[in-house]
């Protein structure tokens, strides 16, 4: 059975965050850090630290933001991206039956 | 071989009731900007909570129909690289006319400034027929000032 980080949102801990297990992804220690500091500030310090993975090496395509979102916090992920149209685009209308534009053909 | 007759991405795309799909802000350029001071930089892994989506637009061969195609959706970084964050499979069987299909994604990769590349692939039976591209430019700007960051 895994059990979800409740500070990083690392959804693979092989043991319940309680009883001084260690989240292998952000290293909380479940009874000492988090005596007295909430898993929301927790998460805020790994994630301005760098969001680095913490024992060992990460698993395959391991992504911290991806994590971040997926496990519902999209708005801890520390950047914001919107899309938009660079360059002029161009627009033209042709409406046929209406006289603005005909055009023949074999003349 | 099916023909690919359209390609857009965009940032959203709504199918009425009669499932027909409209498309809102093709997409061009991604913007990014960093929310936090206490990060220097964005990391080369950066994944932005972007809602977005591709659609495009198959028309089966005679002999293409009812048979079961895998459009395969990558993202190429500007360095070359592909992106491991966003990897989607989308089996479908092509019918007769044209065929419209809708991926949709949540986080867009922002970790190198550039040009990145949506690679769709067109599999049957394991094997790739087709591949097409779409460019996306992404780049970084400065974060507003806050109210509170105002030289008196």
């Amino acid at each position: 059975m895994n059990y979800r980080c409740p500070v990083c949102l690392y959804d693979r801990m092989p043991y319940p965050p309680r009883d001084y297990h260690i989240c292998p992804c952000c290293g909380t220690e479940f009874g000492n850090d988090d005596a007295g500091v909430s898993h929301e500030q927790l998460r805020r310090e790994w994630i301005t630290s760098g969001a680095h993975w913490f024992y060992g090496h990460p698993p395959q395509k391991w992504n911290p933001w991806l994590q971040l979102i997926r496990g519902g916090h999209p708005e801890e992920v520390p950047f914001r991206a919107v899309a938009s149209k660079s360059s002029a685009g161009t627009e033209t209308t042709i409406r046929y039956g209406t006289g603005i534009f005909n055009v023949w053909a074999g003349v | 071989m099916p023909k690919l007759i359209s390609l857009l991405v965009c940032e959203k795309i709504i199918v009425s009731k009669d499932e027909t799909p409209t498309l809102v802000n093709v997409v061009q350029t991604v913007k990014t900007t960093l929310v936090t001071p206490q990060l220097s930089e964005v990391p080369s892994d950066a994944v932005a909570p972007l809602g977005w989506a591709i659609f495009t637009i198959w028309e089966p061969d005679e002999s293409d129909i009812d048979k079961e195609f895998h459009q395969k959706s990558q993202i190429i970084m500007p360095d070359g690289a592909p992106s491991s964050a966003v990897q989607a499979d989308l089996p479908f069987i092509l019918k007769k006319g044209l065929n419209f299909n809708y991926v949709n994604i949540f986080g867009f990769p922002v970790g190198q400034e550039g040009v990145l590349r949506i690679r769709i692939s067109l599999e049957s039976n394991g094997k790739t027929i087709s591949e097409h591209f779409y460019p996306v430019r992404v780049e970084r700007t400065l974060p507003s000032p806050s109210p509170n960051s105002a030289v008196n």
